[in-house]
């Protein structure tokens, strides 16, 4: 059986998609776990663990800062693990936040890459897949690179599941399954 | 006389947001016009090229806007529906050349709209969208298509510069892309390989009936109740299943023991909801955490670790 995160099905897609953006090496790195965190990711994981805890190892002003955004986002039930298999494939999933029937995700970054980037995702139709929800909504929190970071709350947009949703998903992890034999690298999602 | 709505009490959606593109002459205009009472906000001086035409007002201006907001015309005819024709016009052309005017800063040495006026564009577009909700109008933008390259792959996209495409994207309640297949006129709203889309409705692609079809003349109000109804009915939803987990928690407080706690995952094992189940499960978890219980992957079991 192979064993997929959304993660690396993303990050094969903008490997093929968004050309420039990733090399074969990054993406070979990627499938095998060898890549090193950067300072955003770094950074991203913080964030995170604020929403999640209400705390993080961030300057005092920072940290007001996100209790202002935490405020105006829908709680509910943080850092949801769970697998799920389909026809093959075991989908391997943390999602940041569910309230009931809505995925809530936070994306955090430099720069804000627009609704386009994470409508193609694959991540949230992955989400909502395994979730049985209906709907995903991603909070985009941006900062300037000078400390205290000054971040920034962008307006929350959402994506709903549609019908060939599931299809879709199955066609492109085939379709990564294939990339990584061809590339000697299916040793890295078989469970 | 104000309302407060708690947070688990349902909303009521009562007007949404649309964007159709396609090539020019498909019939976007003319499907937009099988709307009630519709009032076309004519920013491309082409709606003499639709059909079943409906009731326009020509704009030069994004003053035009603010006046025709005030006026009694616009009382008179109390439109329901409001067609931006075309969305790309509006925003980049109007809206942008309007918000450069009432500050110098929203606008660069060389002409374009700066990041400060991005902003401004943004909070100007809000307000239009806000002041149409309040009306409870719902808001149909009409946009040509454009290509972009994505690999190997081309995709079909509404021709809206970048900062302003982000803005109608976030506000979009449905996007469907219409185009012609076999001589018919199809609409699209699930998003695809070559073309993006929303469809919080789940439809299907749908086959639009030729102008002279009976079903033709509200066949995009159809639509709209139709995704109304269906955004309610999530809505509901949702505020039933918030409602439910809320409870669910409170119910936790008095199970202390294991085998209480264990008897509980039971009950969890049998609900068919995946979102449901996990979410109580992951809340029964909290509460054996904090009273010296954790989960025992291996036997799938709560094991005291007193």
């Amino acid at each position: 059986m192979y064993k997929i995160k959304p993660s690396v099905l993303d990050s094969y897609r903008i490997y093929k998609y968004e050309i420039f953006e990733k090399s074969l090496d990054d993406i070979l790195k990627t499938i095998k776990g060898e890549y090193e965190p950067s300072s955003e990711m770094n950074l991203g994981s913080e964030i995170h663990k604020f929403f999640e805890t209400g705390e993080a190892d961030l300057m005092p002003e920072e940290i007001a800062q996100l209790q202002v955004f935490d405020a105006t986002i829908p709680k509910g039930i943080n850092e949801l693990k769970f697998q799920q298999e389909i026809d093959g494939i075991l989908f391997s999933v943390v999602i940041d936040r569910i309230r009931g029937n809505e995925v809530i995700e936070f994306k955090t970054g430099s720069s804000f890459h627009g609704v386009e980037f994470y409508n193609d995702s694959v991540q949230w139709k992955i989400y909502l897949l395994c979730s049985e929800c209906d709907k995903a909504t991603y909070y985009n929190i941006t900062y300037n690179k000078v400390r205290p970071y000054q971040f920034k709350l962008h307006e929350p947009f959402s994506f709903y599941r549609y019908k060939t949703m599931q299809d879709e998903i199955m066609q492109f992890s085939h379709e990564f399954i294939d990339f990584c034999k061809l590339h000697g690298v299916e040793d890295y999602i078989l469970v | 006389m104000f309302q407060i709505i708690n947070n688990t009490d349902a909303v009521i959606t009562d007007s949404l947001t649309a964007l159709i593109y396609g090539e020019p002459g498909i019939g976007k205009t003319s499907l937009s016009f099988t709307t009630n009472n519709p009032l076309l906000l004519d920013f491309d001086g082409g709606v003499q090229r639709a059909c079943y035409r409906q009731t326009t007002v020509r704009i030069e201006k994004w003053e035009d806007i603010i006046e025709l907001q005030k006026s009694t015309e616009l009382k008179q005819l109390s439109p329901k529906t409001f067609i931006i024709d075309t969305a790309g016009s509006m925003l980049d052309n109007y809206l942008a050349n309007y918000v450069k005017t009432i500050d110098p800063k929203n606008m660069r040495r060389g002409g374009e709209l700066s990041l400060q006026g991005y902003g401004a564009m943004k909070d100007a577009f809000y307000q239009f969208r806000n002041w149409a909700k309040s009306l409870k109008c719902n808001l149909i933008f009409i946009a040509h298509t454009t290509t972009q390259e994505e690999g190997d792959n081309t995709k079909f996209i509404p021709k809206v510069t970048g900062g302003s495409y982000d803005i109608l994207r976030q506000t979009c309640d449905l996007v469907g892309y219409m185009y012609s297949n076999k001589n018919k006129r199809v609409l699209d709203f699930n998003p695809a390989d070559n073309h993006i889309g929303k469809n919080c409705a789940e439809f299907d692609i749908l086959e639009i009936p030729v102008y002279t079809d009976s079903s033709f003349q509200s066949y995009f109000q159809n639509l709209i109740d139709l995704t109304l109804n269906k955004m309610n009915n999530l809505n509901e939803r949702q505020t039933a299943l918030v409602r439910e987990l809320e409870d669910y928690e409170k119910s936790l407080t008095p199970l202390e023991g294991t085998e209480q706690l264990n008897a509980e995952l039971e009950i969890i094992r049998k609900i068919t909801e995946r979102n449901v189940s996990l979410q109580k499960f992951a809340l029964l978890e909290k509460h054996a955490n904090k009273i010296g219980h954790t989960f025992n992957k291996k036997d799938k079991v709560f094991a005291c670790t007193k």
